[in-house]
């Protein structure tokens, strides 16, 4: 495979910020065809060469930024680029997975991944032009906003080139501060997990890339058919994904998630919002969007869900992205607020100063239920912060990226600041992560799936919901047509019995998917088949057809268990709050649910082939051939 | 008169897949930096703008060749490059006023759009019919219709009243 990369250009870039020092080097072909590239690669390096219980915020903690060998292809939104690192949030794993364009650029200046190490002296930020890689002073743009600082690199380098920056939540190490391409007006996050403050603690401003080099394919006219099919099989397939989010875009799914009583309501005291209407994709096409049916689409995809709308907050008056659905729950239901133009002005601050809008949303709303409760003083949090409250969003967002009064305490993360005000369990997460906006009492098997993601709390590495909740029939191809029920049939949320082997198997689905370089919002709705001529044409690696494409995500999602259990996590982290395993949802379709999550877990470890504390066995690590080599020192 | 690509803007979202498509059919790789076709994004504007030549009747790269490189298919009504003519001075890209006329570097030679022989790529590509194959005479009837629809509103209420 030396020298004749398909899919693959076959090099990353190694920088040490410490020494100043960058390398360029050669992929090695036998990680490669295991881990594929994405959140393989970035695992598969992060257990290399890292320990997994350094500091998150050490120099010692490295970043990995990588693409798929499908990024920068022409398979359909094919422009994933991971963000891999020690978790700030969370102290296991993290990644985190941006669209937009910086992926493809990077493939296109010829380059796989960039492993960051070190910490920087003083602000930097790096410049790769093809083959000319620089780090670059960034003392001037810090403390500014992710779209100045894209308009200032810009400006500085070439209008071409694709940039991933950091706001000021970042510098402020804001455990939830993340990472994005297109600054605040065309913003795509590497959103989860805190990547944006592990780039802060290494005085990484930005990275900026320009590249105009190929990728060539392994077999030309197999991929070209198989990149078609998977086109018109996207545009064939679910109702809801193919037309409610092309001409709704993600915010869409606030009026489906409210009608089956998942839409956490008031920090998941509830699943129904009576003000959801008001915060979804009818109310956002209506108010505030401002091409109508057209969104704006990350590169190479042809569905196109991101939304242009009208903001006008502060500073900003204009155009800008959002608010995603993740978005408009968090900071929208969540909070109790139906004011939408506030949910877009908070979104578009959270893409401006570069922090994940789902934990932040979710650490309001934390911090609403605390005050509501009595336990936090008004004193501390200088205004009424009762849930409703929609002029909290835009006086708050800027103080926690600034960590500014309250908001050097909100800026720990949900769980931190609610167990410093002594009532941890009011923190709706896992393994001190937030949740995404799916709550589990209506969508059972999700409900394992967040209590063991390996990021924590978390949908996208294992979207149960997508059946539970909105019958697409992903689980039915996933496993060949041998278990769950087919497109338009609602996989039976409230049942218990077969989510184990579900949850495992969508994990680990996805666990390719993310591996690939393409967006799942793609491959969960295409034939199976269509994944894998897509990888074998693109690469020429035999990957074992969809029996061997699943032992890539299984081999993923079990190394990143050992990175999180040698990071000093227990089985004791796979777990919900008490909220959601003995409180009876009060109303809506899943009124009377809890989660039976000690009922699953037993069997879900068995499946897995770890023992009963969660530990994959000796055996199950070597059917998957993972053998975690000596240490690199450094 | 022949077909030519007819753009718009209001449909495109900036996905790109045109540029995908174009390099891959005729550089036999992706790479967007050498499709005859380029979007150009503006965000803050909202406005998305696919690029590509137009098949200009007076071409002012074919005016400018010296090598007379650049001649107009009268069947087509395509402007074709003849590679052996062609010698690679550029001076067609500096007439071209839309900057569409590109140059492959590793033959040395312009590189200009074809229309793929009359089924265009970028245009089969392209999911929200942002770009259309047409006749001129009816490429912008779109608009047209649009200042019509606006009209028809007013229009509307009047008689609903």
């Amino acid at each position: 495979m030396k020298g004749n990369w398909t899919g693959w250009t076959g090099k990353f870039i190694r920088v040490n910020l410490s020494a100043g020092k960058i390398q360029v080097e050669d992929d090695k072909p036998e990680w490669m065809k295991e881990y594929w590239g994405g959140r393989g690669v970035g695992i598969k390096y992060m257990m290399q060469e890292v320990d997994p219980k350094v500091d998150a915020l050490s120099p010692k903690n490295k970043l990995v930024f990588a693409t798929g060998p499908l990024t920068g292809t022409g398979a359909p939104a094919g422009n994933r680029c991971f963000s891999v690192t020690k978790s700030p949030l969370t102290d296991g794993i993290a990644n985190a997975s941006v669209g937009g364009y910086f992926g493809a650029e990077l493939k296109y200046a010829g380059y796989d991944f960039i492993i960051i190490e070190g910490k920087a002296k003083h602000p930097v930020y790096l410049w790769i032009d093809n083959d000319n890689i620089e780090i670059r002073g960034a003392s001037p743009l810090w403390g500014k906003g992710t779209q100045e600082t894209e308009n200032l690199i810009h400006s500085a380098t070439d209008q071409d080139a694709q940039i991933l920056s950091i706001g000021p939540a970042g510098e402020n190490l804001v455990r939830f501060a993340c990472i994005i391409n297109g600054g605040g007006t065309a913003g795509r996050a590497a959103g989860r997990g805190g990547t944006g403050a592990v780039m802060g603690s290494k005085n990484l401003k930005a990275v900026s890339v320009r590249g105009t080099k190929g990728i060539k394919v392994a077999a030309p006219e197999s991929f070209k058919k198989a990149t078609w099919e998977s086109y018109l099989a996207y545009l064939e397939g679910s109702p809801l994904m193919a037309e409610d989010l092309r001409n709704y875009g993600t915010i869409c799914v606030v009026e489906s998630c409210n009608d089956v009583g998942a839409l956490p309501t008031r920090n998941f005291q509830s699943g129904v919002f009576e003000g959801f209407s008001k915060i979804g994709g009818q109310a956002f096409a209506a108010n505030f969007s401002v091409r109508g049916k057209f969104g704006k689409a990350c590169f190479g995809c042809h569905l196109g869900c991101a939304r242009l709308g009208r903001v006008k907050v502060a500073g900003f008056d204009g155009v800008a992205e959002g608010p995603e659905y993740e978005s408009a729950g968090s900071l929208g239901s969540m909070c109790g607020i139906d004011d939408q133009g506030e949910i877009v002005k908070a979104a578009y601050l959270c893409n401006e100063l570069g922090l994940d809008t789902v934990s932040t949303g979710a650490t309001i709303a934390c911090a609403m239920e605390l005050f509501e409760k009595g336990y936090l003083p008004e004193e501390d949090t200088g205004i009424k912060l009762n849930f409703g409250n929609a002029k909290a969003l835009t006086y708050l967002v800027p103080r926690i990226a600034s960590r500014d009064g309250f908001g050097r305490i909100m800026a720990e993360g949900s769980y931190r600041m609610a167990e410093r005000y002594g009532h941890p369990e009011l923190s709706m997460s896992s393994k001190k992560q937030e949740y995404a906006n799916y709550d589990p009492r209506g969508c059972k098997g999700l409900g394992l799936a967040y209590a063991t993601n390996n990021r924590g709390g978390d949908h996208i590495r294992g979207e149960l919901n997508n059946d539970e909740l909105f019958a697409m029939g992903m689980w039915n191809r996933i496993s060949q047509g041998k278990m769950g029920t087919p497109e338009g049939t609602r996989v039976p949320p409230y049942t218990i019995e077969g989510k184990p082997i579900m949850a495992k198997g969508v994990q680990d689905f996805y666990g390719a998917i993310d591996a690939s370089g393409m967006c799942n919002f793609i491959l969960i709705i295409i034939p199976t088949q269509l994944f894998v001529d897509l990888m074998v044409s693109a690469t020429g690696v035999d990957i074992g057809g969809f029996e061997g494409l699943m032992r890539t995500g299984e081999r993923i999602f079990n190394l990143e268990r050992l990175f999180n259990l040698a990071a000093g996590m227990t089985y004791k982290d796979d777990t919900l709050p008490k909220r959601l395993l003995e409180e009876p949802m009060p109303e809506g379709p899943a009124k009377g649910q809890v989660v039976e999550l000690w009922k699953m877990l037993p069997e879900y470890y068995k499946l897995r082939g770890w023992d009963e504390k969660g530990v994959p066995t000796a055996k199950k690590l070597k059917e998957l051939n993972i053998s975690v080599s000596a240490r690199k020192s450094n | 008169m022949s077909k030519s690509i007819v753009i718009n803007p209001d449909r495109c979202t900036g996905c790109k897949i045109c540029e995908l498509a174009c390099s891959f059919k005729h550089h036999g790789e992706f790479n967007p930096s050498k499709s005859r076709i380029k979007v150009n994004i503006f965000p803050k504007e909202a406005f998305f703008y696919p690029n590509v030549c137009s098949q200009c009747v007076e071409a002012w790269c074919a005016k400018i060749c010296p090598a007379s490189a650049l001649k107009r298919n009268e069947n087509t009504g395509v402007i074709e490059l003849q590679v052996t003519k062609c010698v690679g001075c550029k001076m067609c890209m500096q007439a071209c006023p839309f900057g569409v006329m590109g140059f492959d570097s590793d033959k040395g030679i312009s590189d200009k759009c074809d229309l793929c022989g009359g089924e265009p790529e970028c245009v089969k590509y392209c999911f929200y019919n942002a770009l259309q194959y047409k006749e001129p005479e009816v490429a912008t009837s779109h608009k047209g219709r649009v200042f019509a629809e606006k009209l028809l509103r007013s229009y509307a209420t009047e008689v609903n009243r």
